[in-house]
């Protein structure tokens, strides 16, 4: 199932804040949405979830939750099998599995009956993780989920999200302000400006970013043939 | 997979224990009154050995006591079941039932059915104007909360959150000017906010088990989407739940649970902010199981305060907001102080 | 849908408001006390009480419950305590009173206790509370509630009330009778000493931190000060109501304070500032002797009367 984007403008008041966005995500890849704060990445995402939620198929994350969750780790990662669940079936099997082994790719089965809310930042970005991955859905869309990660968390959450493609066929949409993670994991790129989507592409390039972000920008091969890109 | 058996046998037994603490407490409470009503009275007047009683004590025990004891039981399980409620949906452990609005506008129409002089219009045989009063106050509330809640399209707890404490404001603010205009009624409109437990009636008691009887099994079979609205509103839709649906059913059943408890009872504070909290200490974590702990534990805690009320200075009584207050947080306090020591808090040696 | 459940918020809101500002006009227009037969007096006895309500009283009441100071007192007037089982906590006159069983308040008194002294009438005052009526009768419980009366021509009605639902018909008519004729006997010597002078009284219900209350022109007390042949200064006080301000305009020949509150009385700012305050007029009584309704409002009478009479042949001596 492809997630089709078509024409979306979002305005708050009298500011627009997304305007006429239009792309189709195909399924089976990483799409990055890329570009400067304020551009509109997250109405963007959130307008598709809003759009595609009721499929059953999306497993979305947040930028971040307000408030006291009060449930345990693993808990929390449950609540990802709330829609399979009826009202007297409590967790089957099926679920048990699913939560365990969600936990397990996230690095929280020691932790899962610890209260959430007593967890380090990068901790709880780990377990709303565990929690997409625990829904078994087809698309996972992602605001910035490694905003609070060490660096070998992320490499490791990008990693997964990249073996789920390869091996289970999922999809993602995430939204990155690593350049260099999005470079490296992404299969697409959603550039985004000023609440447009201003270009989409399959390589990263220093003209693009430059193009996206309004600065300029350098490359650097290296060795092993990776581009690196900073800001100049 | 042991463990978390193990995790809902011990709810279990939290729960049963709950519920046998419940029939416990209800059943002292109807062996003491400030008459001569025995124990032995009691048994018999349950074990259908009517006839042995005298007529007065059938009257003391069933039109009296029972209504009573019922009456406190209900209403401390449904604040402490709102409560639990508030805090789980605005997702701040300061919430309380009065956050809504609806108690104090439930109290507003009670007091203007007492300056009026409309309470004394007792109605269908068994109701008074303040208690009708108070229904109509609490569903003007709430029509006014909604409302204003979900302008724009939207409904969430933000400005569900602030238009309910700004109308809870106007609303109080309203009774206290109705008071200083018919200074004569003050004290009546006064000491029926203060709330008792005495003048529960037979009839009053059966709209109120009716109503619980309805309205809790709406709360505990909505309740686990409470947990999934945790996630916001989006991450939640992802799951089949729908906040504005799920909130507009929650809000209606607590607003309704709510009304019925201030036209009974009055306001009584406390309870709906602290049983939530002990709930907490007792390890309950996920919303439908605290919702049902909630109801018992405040059951039983209203029970107890409402015994103490009724026997401690009789034939007077003391103010049951003050007993919950003064039986309520001392024991919360020496929870807190436990679970702060087991929770080994951090010393920082210098 | 928004703009209709805001519309039916605000109907039922001016339909509320409305409702208040028909029972304020309405509250002025009161109807007297109880209705009781005529010249036949029989049991069963219907009456239309305080709330309203019309009131059955089977048979006569073997035994009773007072919930009020006034009607406890009314009764131990008539010479029915051999009936009085219960009496509320308030109750201080006769003395004998407090041998009998308290059931508590007022207002909210305790119903478990009352019913189960199963006394055949309880006798309570309009500050009675709903909730506790709701509850006595639905345990079978027959109450008559005696609406508060608002002159003292009615007090004679308020004793013979009670009298009838208590069956002491004949003790009540002669009580009374004994009552309204003492009152007049004064009344008509003070017609003929002092009433010309117009002597004006103020009683200080309440004053100072606790507000000023006085008895307003349409109050019992005021009728209690003008048989006694005086005049009431606070002629223009609204129900209950005054102020420190009015009073002073007013300045009273002779001022009426509660035992209790005598001493601060004659101390507090701006009190001091009155008349009768600096030359000694001020009078302390037992404010239950003027407050509360019942035959002791004829030795109301005749305190101020007596008092008024010295208070005058000194202004004249003076003059």
């Amino acid at each position: 199932m492809n997630l089709e984007a078509k024409n979306i403008t979002v305005s708050y008041g009298n500011s627009v804040v997304l305007s006429d966005a239009t792309h189709t995500f195909e399924e089976g890849k990483i799409s990055v949405v890329l570009g400067p704060n304020g551009c509109g990445k997250t109405t963007l995402i959130k307008a598709l979830v809003r759009k595609f939620a009721n499929t059953g198929k999306l497993a979305y994350i947040p930028q971040e939750i307000y408030g006291d969750v009060g449930l345990t780790v693993r808990e929390t990662v449950a609540l990802g099998r709330y829609d399979k669940s009826r009202f007297f079936t409590g967790e089957t099997e099926e679920d048990r599995k699913h939560i365990d082994d969600a936990l397990k790719l996230m690095e929280l089965s020691d932790k899962q009956d610890r209260i959430y809310d007593t967890l380090s930042g990068g901790e709880k970005q780990r377990a709303m993780a565990a929690r997409a991955i625990s829904q078994d859905a087809e698309w996972f869309i992602m605001d910035e989920p490694s905003s609070n990660l060490d660096i070998v968390h992320t490499k490791h959450i990008l990693d997964t999200a990249g073996r789920l493609v390869k091996e289970q066929g999922k999809s993602f949409i995430i939204v990155l302000h690593d350049i260099n993670d999005a470079a490296h994991y992404g299969d697409e790129f959603v550039l985004m400006r000023e609440g447009r989507i201003i270009k989409v592409s399959d390589t990263l390039s220093a003209e693009l970013l430059e193009e996206t972000y309004g600065t300029s920008f350098g490359e650097v091969k290296t060795s092993s043939g990776q581009t690196i890109f900073y800001a100049s | 997979m042991q463990e978390h058996n193990n995790h809902s046998d011990r709810f279990l037994i939290k729960l049963t224990i709950a519920v046998i603490m419940l029939l416990c407490v209800m059943a002292v409470s109807l062996c003491l009154g400030s008459s001569g009503v025995s124990i032995g009275d009691v048994i018999k007047y349950f074990t259908g050995r009517g006839e042995m009683i005298p007529k007065t004590t059938l009257t003391i025990i069933g039109r009296i006591r029972i209504p009573r004891t019922l009456t406190a039981a209900l209403v401390g399980g449904a604040l402490a079941s709102v409560g639990c409620i508030m805090q789980g949906v605005f997702r701040n452990p300061m919430a309380d039932p009065s956050v809504l609005g609806i108690s104090s506008g439930a109290a507003l129409g009670a007091a203007v059915a007492i300056v009026t002089g409309l309470n004394g219009v007792i109605m269908f045989g068994a109701f008074t104007g303040a208690y009708i009063g108070a229904i109509i106050g609490a569903l003007v509330t709430w029509l006014m909360v909604f409302t204003i809640a979900t302008r724009n399209g939207h409904y969430d707890t933000s400005s569900t959150l602030l238009a309910g404490i700004a109308i809870s404001s106007i609303m109080s603010a309203l009774i206290t000017v109705l008071m200083t205009l018919h200074l004569e009624q003050m004290e009546r409109v006064y000491l029926w906010m203060l709330g008792t437990f005495s003048a529960s009636t037979a009839e009053k008691t059966k709209i109120l088990v009716i109503a619980v009887c309805i309205l809790m099994p709406v709360l505990i079979i909505i309740a686990p989407r409470i947990d999934v609205m945790k996630l916001g509103r989006e991450a939640a839709l992802t799951l089949g739940v729908n906040q504005k649906r799920t909130l507009a059913i929650t809000l209606a059943a607590c607003s309704a649970l709510l009304a019925m408890c201030v036209a009974n009872s009055g306001i009584i504070g406390f309870v709906g902010l602290i049983i939530p909290h002990i709930v907490s200490f007792f390890r309950v974590t996920r919303m439908r199981r605290r919702l049902a702990l909630s109801f018992f534990t405040g059951a039983v805690f209203m029970v107890v305060c409402d015994t103490v009320c009724k026997t401690v200075v009789a034939p007077g009584e003391l103010a049951i907001g003050a007993v919950t207050s003064l039986i309520g947080a001392p024991y919360f306090l020496i929870l807190l102080m436990r679970s702060r020591i087991r929770s080994g808090k951090e010393k920082t040696s210098v | 849908m928004k703009r209709k459940l805001l519309a039916l918020a605000l109907c039922l809101s001016v339909a509320a408001a409305a409702f208040t500002a028909c029972a304020n006009s309405d509250s002025n227009s009161e109807e007297s006390g109880a209705s009781v037969a005529e010249d036949t007096f029989a049991y069963p006895l219907t009456l239309t009480d305080a709330y309203g309500n019309e009131v059955t009283v089977e048979e006569e009441p073997e035994t009773i419950v007072t919930v009020s100071p006034a009607l406890t007192e009314i009764v131990y007037a008539l010479g029915g305590e051999d009936k009085l089982i219960g009496r509320s906590d308030w109750d201080d006159y006769p003395a004998d009173v407090f041998e009998v069983q308290s059931v508590g308040n007022i207002d909210m008194p305790d119903v478990e206790l009352i019913v189960s002294l199963d006394p055949d009438v309880v006798l309570a005052s309009s500050i009675f509370s709903e909730e506790a009526y709701n509850a006595l009768t639905d345990a079978g419980i027959t109450v008559v509630i005696i609406k508060d009366e608002t002159s003292l021509d009615g007090v004679t009605l308020y004793i013979e009330t009670v009298a009838d639902v208590i069956g002491l018909h004949e003790e009540g008519q002669a009580l009374a009778m004994g009552v309204s004729d003492e009152i007049a006997e004064i009344y008509n010597e003070a017609a003929q000493t002092i009433a010309d002078d117009e002597i004006t009284v103020y009683y200080a219900m309440s004053f100072g931190e606790y507000g000023d209350f006085t008895a307003g022109p349409d109050t019992f007390i005021n009728d209690i000060i003008e048989y006694a042949g005086c005049v009431n200064a606070a002629s223009d006080a609204d129900g209950w109501s005054y102020s420190a301000e009015q009073l002073l305009a007013a300045d009273p020949d002779i001022i009426i304070v509660p035992d209790w509150g005598y001493e601060s009385f004659m101390e507090t700012e701006p009190y001091t500032e009155l008349t009768a305050v600096q030359n000694g007029t001020v009078i302390a009584v037992d404010a239950n002797l003027f407050e509360r309704v019942g035959p002791r409002n004829v030795d109301a009478v005749r305190t101020l009367y007596e008092y008024a009479l010295d208070y005058n042949s000194v202004a004249h001596a003076g003059a």
